[in-house]
């Protein structure tokens, strides 16, 4: 009894070893492949950053979280031996029995163990590669980079994200309520030369205010103001209107003052 | 007998069935994993599917000790267990002498098990659940193994005493019996209305090999993910409040993993399949569950939730 207990352990010890090789070389490919789909997802990102005149070091925080999440799942999955168990479907549901009860040792699970044992050794690296995914993310990469040189070198820009989002920021702002003190409320005195002023006489943000006055609501009545009254005015114009010369006009002064003066009013007109 | 020999052994099993009895292989398997698991069943069908003939054949192939009931409303505990009889010595000395009744076998058959008066069911239960029996103040083992495989009839309920839950529980399957197809019943007629041919059954296994066996059954690994899928199946019954108001109890969960092991062995397979699961759940859940209303409102039968249950 005791010696069929030693055969059984000393058999479990090849197919734990086994199962251990197949995970760590599944947790291998599955952080290869991780990688690569991260350098994808960075890659665009910051192609698309670019676009949008945005620095492209924020697309490193999009790969990190995008591959942190990739290799939490993807290797808590692989690390079930169903995975494999889809890879090679000749030990369907075998090899997860055989993974659950390596603490057992009986006639059937060594019998069992040593058949799985048997078909692992059919198990390729090969099998868990997508070969075709890996060189459709190849070529994407080997795109992605040449879109970014191409990007980069010409100054290529959609539009500015950082503009567009300042103005998105503006537009918020002008949807709240009505403040009185705040400065945006303002009036513009009208400084052009039309005397009918500008079309808008008042501002709240950037909206234009137009007020209309309801003759109907308002309260002043249009209905009893009368048409204007016509009004004598009386003349009050003098008898007779001439001209005369006041006495400085008739003022001698000597030639020599006479400039002394005129520069005099001169000086004075500059300085008003 | 070595683990390699097994699918053979019940190959031959199942053909030596087959050579009396006519496209009943679903029942004969279910039939031999209830040996296997060491466990009971009952078989329901209509009269004259050979539930009787079937079990008298799986009987003849174990070289085992079996006996028959036939259940009537009229049967004593002490016909099934057996009662003490006053015996006389040489020496005209008269003491009481415990004569075994028909319970003191390796395979009952509990024919009409339906038509023993509840008295007379538990008795043949409680020896069922705990594999001894107790008359007056003895209490007798039973010989390992121990089957009971009932049979009863859905139809023609008067008079009858159907079993209630917590004793038809104790049985691990309920197995049905099907009519058989045209092809099948054609052969039934060319086997059995023709000149008649005795077939003479050797037995295939021993009593000491089916202990072997039943022992195997027991170590065969199950994965996790599979057992977990076997508890949620059976836990499911409890929550589907809406076709069964009484889902199956923990009893079920171990019957039916147990059951997928010993079909895994039967199919020669050393690792249990969720397909194992699958196939046991109808025979070890049918008897466990009781529908709701609502399922009897729509025609559902056990079967057809419990096929609801595995999609």
């Amino acid at each position: 009894m005791q010696t069929q207990r030693r055969e059984a352990a000393e058999m479990q010890k090849p197919i734990i070893a086994a199962l251990k090789e197949v995970r760590s070389a599944v947790t291998q490919i599955t952080l290869f492949t991780a990688l690569l789909d991260t350098l994808v997802v960075f890659l665009i990102c910051a192609l698309v950053l670019i676009l949008v005149s945005m620095p492209w070091w924020y697309a490193l925080f999009a790969a990190f979280v995008y591959g942190g999440i990739h290799v939490y799942r993807n290797v808590k999955k692989r690390q079930n031996m169903a995975y494999v168990e889809e890879k090679v479907p000749e030990l369907k549901e075998q090899l997860t029995t055989v993974a659950d009860n390596t603490d057992k040792e009986n006639v059937i699970v060594t019998s069992l163990q040593q058949d799985v044992l048997h078909g692992m050794k059919a198990i390729k690296t090969s099998y868990f590669l997508s070969f075709g995914r890996l060189a459709r993310e190849l070529i994407t990469l080997a795109v992605v980079s040449v879109l970014i040189i191409t990007v980069a070198a010409h100054g290529v820009k959609f539009f500015d994200l950082n503009d567009a989002l300042r103005d998105l920021g503006n537009l918020g702002q002008g949807t709240g309520e009505y403040d009185l003190s705040n400065s945006s409320l303002e009036f513009i005195e009208n400084m052009s030369e039309d005397i009918y002023g500008n079309k808008s006489i008042a501002e709240l943000g950037n909206d234009e205010i137009q007020l209309q006055l309801s003759p109907v609501l308002s309260d002043i009545d249009i209905s009893k103001v009368s048409p204007p009254e016509s009004k004598e005015f009386n003349s009050a114009l003098p008898q007779e209107i001439k001209a005369t010369t006041d006495v400085s006009f008739q003022e001698s002064i000597p030639k020599g003052y006479q400039r002394i003066v005129k520069s005099y009013f001169r000086e004075i007109a500059k300085t008003s | 007998m070595r683990l390699e020999d097994t699918k053979k052994t019940f190959d031959h099993l199942t053909h030596e069935m087959n050579r009396v009895i006519v496209g009943m292989d679903e029942v004969i398997k279910q039939m031999v994993v209830s040996l296997l698991t060491n466990s009971h069943a009952i078989l329901e069908g209509y009269p004259g599917l050979a539930k009787t003939l079937s079990i008298k054949t799986m009987a003849q192939l174990l070289s085992l000790k079996f006996s028959r009931i036939q259940n009537t409303p009229d049967l004593m505990p002490s016909d099934i267990t057996g009662t003490y009889i006053i015996e006389e010595t040489t020496g005209g000395k008269r003491t009481f002498k415990f004569q075994p009744g028909p319970v003191f076998a390796n395979v009952i058959l509990a024919d009409e098990i339906n038509r023993a008066t509840p008295k007379t069911q538990s008795a043949l239960l409680e020896a069922m659940q705990e594999k001894q029996v107790t008359v007056g103040n003895s209490t007798f083992k039973l010989e390992e193994p121990f089957f009971v495989l009932a049979t009863q009839n859905p139809i023609e309920q008067e008079g009858t005493y159907p079993l209630p839950e917590a004793q038809s529980d104790r049985f691990l399957f309920k197995i049905r019996t099907e009519y058989p197809t045209f092809d099948e019943e054609l052969e039934i007629v060319n086997r059995y209305a023709e000149e008649e041919k005795r077939v003479s059954l050797k037995p295939v296994l021993s009593r000491d090999e089916l202990i072997y066996l039943q022992s195997l059954t027991r170590q065969v690994p199950i994965a996790a993910d599979i057992k977990k899928y076997a508890v949620s199946l059976v836990t499911s019954t409890r929550q589907k409040k809406d076709l069964i108001e009484y889902g199956a109890s923990p009893r079920a969960s171990i019957g039916i993993v147990l059951a997928a092991k010993g079909r895994a062995l039967l199919e020669g397979r050393k690792y249990v399949s969720k397909q194992d699961i699958n196939l046991m759940a109808l025979p070890v859940l049918r008897h466990r569950i009781i529908l709701s209303f609502e399922a009897e409102r729509q025609n559902l039968h056990e079967d057809d939730v419990i096929k609801q249950l595995l999609k």
